[in-house]
């Protein structure tokens, strides 16, 4: 127990941190990059020096409280992994998007989504992967009409 | 009478077969969402709203509206069969739904929270059709200062009347007033944090960043699949209310409707408080407030009605002041841009096709959602049998392609999986990011405003306390945080005392599923 109380003041810690970090960087750019102006004839960086002095104290608030109790859907769980990989599979389908079109990366990507993500059967997570790729890329672009970077199988197709 | 003219045009637009259609597929895809935990309207109307560009604006915004008011619905079946709010605003009907459920009466829970639902929101459409051409007339006195005080007020309220840490709210509607900075500034033409960057240089596109936090950040959140539902075999028993369930109702429905359309008003309203709000009325005006927890139906009738009632008369703010009251009709408010169309005092001037076909069409789905109510709650239930994986997949393409088709350029998609990054981390560190999200849409309105402000006043900041309607405004803020402030902390310690009392429920009674 007092090691997972322990762990959540620490993430609350970094976290408020990284904001206060943030704001000090928004508050130096508004103020010498952008110049603030003056109130008669405000400058690009009034209002961006403003939120960024606001974000300064709220995340000064934040650092010095005592009360960090996470939520049920919060927190950091071995679970968590999951969402890891499944945000790099994406990444990959997006860095390959322009390459190799839509069709190849997304069905592979949903394969293991469904099948090492989800630990669906081989037979539903093939099914579904299909229905991902080829389905939605027949829906949106043979239907709807909608442009995407071309595609290698995809022009085979429509 | 120029309303009732105007309204009869508004039904015509309604009654146009893409408009029953967008309707009827709105509150459809609404009650699905709705039943589903974790994906919220925000995060469905977010995903589908590049759908809607080859619709016109009429239908688009029927259907997104749709989605948003179905789902008030659809969170009611989880919320009293399974004790799984699907949204928010269902959490309260928890409280005694469930253990109404428990006892044989989820039939009956139903069935008044359909009803409760129907009156509160065709009540709420009334209101709206007379209220917001008055208050349109009057927000064209408007200035500067009124709009940037008005934009300021929404975001405090969306915070502090919010369910999380107050100053975790405050960072979160930083971010996105940052956020809504990036690009060339309208003003003085500087960049401002592009870092040179020419895809930059327009500014973080609106639906590339709500996508990524709602669409990408839930998507990743339900992988780790905390709350999978479990294989249903539904059967409700005695589907409509008793004589005496009727009786009980009716009261805490008129109230319900009152409360919601007041709370749907308000900045940062909408149907959460207003649930809350009712739930403690009538746990107050009850002879025997020891039943509430406990299956009180008049614990099920108010909350449900002032739901739905607030989720109407929250349009009023969007549509009217062009100030959404909250995250989803910040996303509505963001399709209406999308579609080229600006909510503000003018609207109802300028599209009142749009205005009028709105609130018509809400007519329609309410009426829908009635009748589908009972024959369709036994199917919806079954969507919880979807495993997360498998939505997962298909939402991340549907966004995917979505985001990349608006201005077909692949750095929205990476803007997109960035947001997504930032809303999964935000959940995960106890970050509400409906704040950021209101933000990025009404920070350039409120930046805009203040600027023009303190032009206006010759560089004297006083000019947002001067004058009368920002004065008041401003006043009348304090007030409500104070209120709000308040309220928040009495209705913890109910909430706690009905969780508590809701343990105590017996085990030994009927099964509503079996």
């Amino acid at each position: 127990m007092k090691t997972i109380l322990a762990r959540e003041h620490i993430i609350a810690r970094s976290t408020a941190l990284t904001v206060e970090l943030f704001a000090i960087f928004v508050v130096l750019y508004s103020l010498f990059t952008l110049g603030i102006g003056t109130l008669r004839v405000p400058g690009s960086g009034l209002w961006p020096l403003l939120i960024g002095l606001t974000l300064a104290a709220t995340g000064l608030v934040e650092f010095f409280s005592t009360s960090h109790s996470l939520a049920e859907d919060e927190g950091f769980t071995p679970q968590s992994w999951i969402s890891v990989f499944g945000l790099i599979s994406f990444g990959i389908v997006v860095a390959f998007l322009p390459i190799t079109g839509l069709i190849l990366p997304m069905l592979l990507a949903s394969f293991f989504w469904f099948h090492v993500l989800g630990k669906e059967k081989v037979v539903v997570s093939v099914i579904s992967a299909v229905l991902c790729s080829f389905g939605m890329y027949y829906l949106f672009v043979g239907i709807l009409g909608v442009r995407l970077p071309s595609d290698l199988i995809g022009t085979l197709l429509i | 009478m120029e309303s009732l003219i105007a309204l009869g045009h508004g039904f015509a637009v309604a009654l146009e077969p893409q408009s029953l259609l967008a309707v009827t597929v709105g509150v459809l895809i609404g009650m699905a969402v709705g039943v589903l935990p974790g994906l919220g309207p925000a995060a469905t109307i977010a995903i589908l709203l590049p759908l809607t560009y080859t619709l016109s604006p009429e239908a688009a915004i029927i259907m997104l509206a749709g989605i948003y008011y179905g789902s008030m619905y659809g969170g009611t079946i989880t919320s009293v069969l399974l004790r799984l709010p699907g949204e928010a605003a269902s959490v309260v009907t928890t409280f005694d739904g469930y253990p109404m459920a428990r006892r044989g009466r989820a039939g009956a829970a139903l069935g008044v929270s359909a009803v409760g639902s129907f009156v509160g929101g065709v009540v709420s459409v009334v209101g709206l059709i007379f209220l917001a051409p008055l208050l349109a007339k009057f927000a064209l006195r408007f200035g500067p200062p009124e709009f940037a005080v008005l934009g300021v007020m929404g975001l405090l309220l969306v915070i502090y009347l919010g369910q999380g840490s107050p100053v975790k709210g405050i960072i979160s509607a930083g971010i996105g007033l940052l956020v809504a900075t990036v690009g060339f500034d309208l003003i003085t033409g500087t960049a401002r944090f592009t870092f040179g960057t020419t895809d930059l240089m327009g500014g973080l596109d609106f639906v590339a960043v709500v996508m990524g936090v709602y669409g990408v950040g839930e998507v990743l959140l339900s992988l780790e699949g905390s709350k999978t539902g479990s294989i249903i075999k539904t059967k409700l028993r005695e589907l409509w209310p008793s004589r005496l369930e009727w009786k009980a109702s009716a009261g805490p429905i008129a109230r319900g409707t009152g409360i919601g359309f007041f709370f749907g008003l308000l900045p940062g309203g909408g149907g959460l408080i207003a649930s809350i709000v009712s739930y403690g009325v009538e746990k107050k005006r009850a002879k025997d407030p020891s039943r509430f927890g406990k299956g009180a139906v008049e614990g099920v009738a108010g909350p449900e009605t002032a739901n739905n009632a607030g989720s109407t008369s929250a349009f009023i703010p969007m549509l009217v002041l062009g100030i959404p009251p909250n995250a989803v009709l910040a996303l509505l408010f963001g399709a209406l841009l999308v579609h080229g169309v600006v909510p503000g005092p003018q609207l109802v001037v300028d599209h009142p096709g749009i205005f009028w076909g709105v609130i018509a069409s809400m007519v329609f789905g309410n009426l829908i959602l009635l009748v589908l109510n009972f024959p369709l709650i036994g199917a919806f239930v079954q969507i919880l049998r979807i495993r997360p994986a498998l939505l997962a997949g298909f939402i991340l393409v549907i966004a995917l392609i979505g985001v990349y088709s608006l201005r077909n350029s692949l750095f929205d998609v990476w803007v997109m999986l960035a947001f997504g990054i930032l809303g999964y981390l935000m959940r995960k560190t106890g970050f509400d990011p409906s704040p950021m999200v209101l933000a990025v849409v009404i920070g350039p309105i409120i930046e805009e405003s203040v600027r023009q402000a303190l032009l206006m006043g010759h560089g004297n900041a006083t000019i947002f306390v001067t004058r009368p309607i920002s004065g008041i405004i401003i006043l009348l803020t304090v007030v409500i945080v104070a209120i709000g402030f308040l309220t928040r902390r009495r209705s913890k310690v109910r909430m706690a005392a009905a969780a508590a009392m809701r343990e105590d429920v017996p085990e030994k009674e009927d099964q509503p599923t079996e």
